[in-house]
């Protein structure tokens, strides 16, 4: 009887210690903190897009962006640095527009921090930057500037190259089911080219 | 079952255990905790401190960098809080002054010759905790104290965030957010972002709607 009791007062500690994943962190109350790979309830009851889904297409676009910006003809073979100006979004879902931000920061981090990219290009986070230099060339006679914000080099439109991004959603059901497109696109400013796109296409039955 | 049980009081023992058990399972699953919030804990902080330090240490631009590079004098600059969460401008030095105070960051901006221009009127907050003094035949000093207009690089950090969440509806009243923390190094010559610096993580509580 007393070997049948220790064994279960030795469960219920094993069980205990079980619930504590690993040794605690040096620092403070994580309570509440979690991956955010993972969904949860209000990702799948929320109307907005799950958060889970708009990281994953923010990490692709992010790797698929640098690996082929090598591949892209009017960047790659030149004989002097493009430039990249991370551009504008449209968000034509029920989601908020600071979330796409956040997918868009993520595509942002990756590109600045990339090899590849730099090995072609600068790249230029400032909107501002870029509306300013657009109304430049615009009123230029040569179709170049000397642009002071960028160490006084000459700079042409067929230099520069904008990354866009688009969020759509078709909804049935009154919310029920909904459909969301992720597109990202690169922009040649001189012609309006699309020189690089990615899309995810996303469905979701609430 | 409680015949059962009668006849083997070790079995009853045994279910008693199991039963036991069941809130630590439950516990285990790591559903979030009812009442908490998804607000900012001191612990968020030295987390995203503590992984931003770390991608800084390992930047390609440092790296390309010797003690006899051109000087980088580096401000902490725009600071951007576009998140849902209430960020005071304590938190917000706290964390800037962790990324780049933290001792290994500290000396490894020292060998790069890269100084932190602090505004003047922290100077006496420094020399009163013997920060940064300029030793004689040290150089070059890792933080130099004047106007902003002396830096040639800015160090911007924003917060983002997404919310979701599940009504009584829908049978819970959970509340996630999705944090997004990015710090990027800009060239103020030229407005190029240099280096960029990322760390996300999420916060799930439950009876929480509002923070």
């Amino acid at each position: 009887m007393q070997r049948v009791a220790g064994v279960a007062l030795t469960l219920v500690v094993l069980g205990s210690l079980g619930c504590q994943s690993g040794p605690r962190g040096p620092i403070g109350d994580t309570q509440g903190r979690r991956d955010p790979g993972v969904s949860t309830r209000a990702d799948s009851q929320d109307p907005a897009v799950n958060s889970v889904t708009l990281i994953e297409f923010a990490d692709q676009v992010a790797q698929d962006l640098p690996a082929r910006i090598a591949s892209i003809p009017e960047l790659a073979n030149r004989d002097h640095e493009a430039v990249l100006y991370l551009g504008e979004f449209i968000n034509r879902t029920n989601t908020p527009t600071n979330d796409f931000r956040l997918a868009r920061q993520i595509v942002r981090n990756s590109i600045i921090n990339s090899d590849i990219v730099r090995q072609y290009a600068t790249v230029y986070a400032d909107p501002e930057q870029l509306a300013r230099l657009r109304e430049r060339l615009a009123a230029s006679e040569s179709g170049r500037v000397s642009d002071d914000e960028m160490n006084g080099r000459l700079y042409s439109a067929d230099d520069i190259f904008v990354l866009n991004s688009e969020m759509s959603e078709a909804t049935r059901g009154g919310g029920a089911q909904s459909l969301y497109v992720f597109d990202m696109t690169l922009l040649e400013l001189k012609t309006g080219r699309q020189v690089f796109s990615s899309q995810i296409v996303q469905k979701f039955v609430r | 079952m409680s015949a059962i049980l009668r006849g083997r009081p070790s079995a009853a023992i045994v279910l008693i255990a199991a039963l036991g058990l069941l809130p630590h399972m439950s516990g285990c699953a790591q559903s979030p905790r009812r009442g908490a919030t998804t607000r900012f804990t001191i612990s968020d902080i030295e987390y995203t401190s503590a992984e931003l330090s770390a991608q800084l240490a390992a930047a390609p631009f440092l790296q390309g960098r010797a003690p006899d590079s051109p000087e980088i004098r580096l401000m902490p600059g725009e600071f951007r809080n576009v998140s849902n969460e209430r960020i005071g401008e304590a938190d917000r030095w706290a964390m800037i002054s962790m990324i780049l105070y933290d001792p290994g960051i500290f000396e490894l901006l020292r060998s790069k010759n890269v100084s932190i221009v602090m505004p003047e009127q922290r100077k006496r907050l420094f020399e009163r905790f013997a920060i940064a003094q300029e030793i004689p035949g040290q150089t070059p000093p890792t933080i130099v104290f004047g106007e902003n207009s002396i830096a040639t690089h800015a160090i911007n950090t924003t917060f983002l965030s997404a919310t979701r969440e599940a009504t009584d509806t829908a049978g819970t009243d959970e509340r996630k957010d999705l944090f997004l923390i990015q710090t990027e190094i800009i060239d103020l010559g030229t407005g190029a972002a240099i280096w960029s610096g990322q760390t996300r993580f999420a916060r799930v509580a439950r009876g929480v709607i509002l923070n």
